[in-house]
């Protein structure tokens, strides 16, 4: 052996979730520089592949590309998840900390992001009874979610049933978080509607 | 010099002014020409049709008209307008010129005034069957005398307590009569060549909405007491039929809360038949629907008319717009809206083609207005029907046409698209399918080219990724050669 190949390969963490976990839990060997590239990369082919998708498969109308609003449809379901597990942990005594939890998930995205990326290139040379760019994405999709849960099962150290459990109330915390924020965003929208509309009052009445 | 650069300026400034001051021919017609894209979203195109005439009944020279509910044109170009609030109905010719005044038919000797007659059907004989509504009866009237009368059929079928207000009349080509009957749920009711009563046919289903799942559910809880006060729920009646030369029946709907197949194509067996090439289902009217007082404005199909080449002609109560479609749904022609100019209606209730030219009567106008196809609009239904017969390469060259007329047109490059796919030049077929938004053409189109594109470098690829292996595999005998050497 060259040199033992240490979790901050995110192609090693692929193929060794139980092993990666635990370096990145117990050893510190995550990279959270490598973290954040992961997720820009997840950022940019989601944007490929909503603008190089083959014509034969793309939905999307090419002009309305809206960018930042994809940013934030990678990035926010990403952060609500490492923050709802984060809590989950907390609350059922689990191992992980928050440094761990998202150095991990985003090593988890790799094999989704490959898929979307394959997917993209095959459907610029398959035809419509050809939906082999789909199962490619499903397949890096099982993947990650796979290799997600198995990690995390050996960060918080728990068992598979109450790793099970975990994830569903991760999923139900990230709901919840997010009706807030939408809550928070048509308030603030509200509030600042009110106080633009007594500005204006105001300028009014003065001038 | 100094003058030469005054001039320049002026020149200058003027093309600028142009720019500003909004100097364009001006519009034609007094509403909006538009088709639509491969997002359903409202492109401009060029008028379809134009009016050409408008004319009431005082210029008709009938005297004036009161709410006339309904008009039919036969075969000679007579169009018979019944002149509900008059109780008459009046015969002018294709020009809208007065031909004749009916104001009472001759029934078993005695004389009978055509009062509230709102729906008309005139056969090759001149034969008239009119609609007494409040009557009801349907009378057929041969050379003023009533030969016959069709009134509540007595049938087993028959509820005791339906009351027969027949609206509206289609025959079919065998001569047998459809009959839309007010407050009939049931569908339209069909009689034989003796007037004997078929049966009912075609009946509208009842629209899925969340309101109908929520009374469902509470039906299944409630008493038979309380279910019995609670509102029932009905399909929605049809407004208008129509039928064509092969033996169809074309309906139209009001009112409906999904704007889905508002404009039926019954077959004999009464199920709807009207769909799109993918067999889906689709709007008939506009695709962009507005709002007023928190509620979408869906259209509302109160005529619709069947060319003999197959093109659809229906008009839109809430818009005051005439659509034309061709037979698989492609959206031919947009024309007139709501509005007190020339060309615009207030409340439109009937349509009728005669050649090329379309007729629309308007209740509250109280007048007539025909439309002529433009240049344009000629051109994009001949192209369509020549695609229709299979002549690709002729429906192409009148597509071009089109297309030197409106860049914005998916189905010229469709109709071009698909003719070059049928000459195998699929390259080019791409280019023009991808403008179409056809998918499916555009995806079959792409897996022929795929083909001949291996067919073409498949075996230099292959020979190279052979030549490929074989130098790797040189290399490596000729290193582990040079290596036991060295030992």
């Amino acid at each position: 052996m060259k040199n033992k190949k240490t979790a901050t390969n995110p192609f090693y963490t692929i193929m060794h979730p139980f092993d990666c976990s635990y370096d990145i839990r117990y050893k510190g060997r995550g990279n959270l520089y490598f973290s954040v590239i992961i997720l820009l990369v997840f950022f940019l082919v989601s944007v490929f592949q909503r603008q190089s998708t083959g014509y034969i498969f793309n939905n999307n109308k090419l002009s309305d590309l809206n960018t930042p609003l994809k940013f934030v449809g990678v990035i926010l379901p990403f952060v609500l998840f490492v923050i709802s597990n984060w809590v989950v942990s907390i609350l059922f005594n689990g191992t992980g900390r928050f440094r761990d939890i998202w150095i991990y998930s985003a090593y988890c995205c790799v094999p989704y992001i490959i898929g979307n990326f394959a997917a993209v290139l095959l459907s610029n040379v398959l035809v419509m009874e050809e939906p082999f760019g789909e199962y490619v994405q499903i397949f890096g999709a099982a993947w990650s979610l796979i290799i997600l849960f198995i990690g995390l099962m050996v960060m918080h150290e728990y068992n598979f049933t109450k790793n099970l459990f975990g994830c569903l109330c991760t999923i139900f915390i990230m709901f919840i978080l997010f009706f807030l924020i939408m809550l928070l965003g048509s308030l603030a929208s509200d509030l600042y509607g009110f106080v633009m509309t007594i500005a204006k009052e105001i300028m009014f009445r003065v001038s | 010099m100094r003058k030469h650069r005054v001039c320049v300026f002026g020149a200058v400034l003027s093309v600028v002014l142009c720019f500003f001051s909004g100097v364009h021919v001006s519009a034609q017609s007094n509403f909006n020409s538009y088709t639509y894209d491969e997002w359903d979203e409202s492109v401009a195109a060029p008028a379809s049709y134009q009016p050409v005439m408008v004319k009431n009944g005082l210029e008709a020279g009938s005297g004036a008209w009161n709410t006339p509910q309904d008009f039919f044109l036969d075969g000679d170009g007579h169009l018979y307008v019944a002149d509900t609030g008059n109780n008459r109905i009046v015969v002018l010719d294709e020009n809208l010129c007065l031909v004749e005044i009916m104001e009472s038919v001759r029934m078993d000797g005695e004389e009978v005034a055509l009062s509230d007659i709102q729906g008309l059907y005139v056969t090759e004989e001149h034969v008239i069957y009119a609609a007494q509504t409040a009557a009801n009866r349907i009378l057929i009237i041969r050379d003023g005398e009533v030969e016959e009368t069709i009134e509540k059929p007595v049938s087993t079928m028959i509820p005791q307590d339906f009351i027969f207000s027949p609206t509206k009349i289609g025959l079919d080509v065998y001569g047998r009569v459809y009959v839309l009957s007010k407050g009939c749920y049931s569908g339209l009711l069909q009689f034989d060549l003796d007037g004997s009563f078929m049966g009912f046919f075609g009946a509208n289903k009842v629209e899925v909405t969340a309101q109908v799942i929520f009374n469902y559910m509470w039906k299944s809880i409630l008493s038979d007491e309380q279910r019995a006060a609670m509102t029932s729920i009905l399909p929605i009646e049809y407004s208008n039929i129509d039928c064509s030369e092969d033996g169809f029946v074309y309906t139209s709907t009001v009112g409906t809360q999904m704007p889905k197949s508002q404009i039926k194509k019954l077959n004999p067996l009464g199920n709807n038949i009207y769909y799109t090439a993918g067999r889906k289902e689709f709007n008939f009217g506009d695709e962009e629907f507005f709002y007023s007082k928190g509620k979408v404005n869906y259209p509302s199909f109160i005529d619709v008319k069947v060319r003999e080449d197959g093109f659809i002609f229906a008009v839109d109560l809430t818009s005051g717009r005439i659509f034309e479609r061709d037979q698989e749904g492609n959206l031919i022609a947009v024309f007139g809206g709501a509005g007190s100019q020339f060309g615009t209606f207030s409340t439109p209730v009937a349509v009728e083609v005669y050649n090329d030219k379309v007729y629309v009567l308007d209740r509250l106008k109280n007048n007539i207005t025909i439309f002529a196809p433009t240049e344009y609009g000629a051109l994009v239904e001949r192209a369509t029907l020549l695609y229709k017969d299979g002549l690709y390469d002729e429906s192409s060259a009148v597509w071009k046409q089109v297309l030197a007329r409106n860049a914005n047109s998916t189905l010229a490059y469709n109709g071009i698209g698909k003719a070059l796919v049928q000459n195998g030049d699929y390259t080019e077929a791409l280019k023009y399918l991808r403008y179409s938004g056809d998918k499916y053409s555009y995806s079959k189109s792409f897996g022929k080219n795929r083909l001949l594109v291996v067919r073409k470098y498949g075996t230099y690829v292959l020979l190279a990724l052979l030549a490929l292996g074989l130098l790797i595999g040189i290399k490596k005998q000729v290193l582990k050669r040079r290596k036991r050497n060295e030992k």
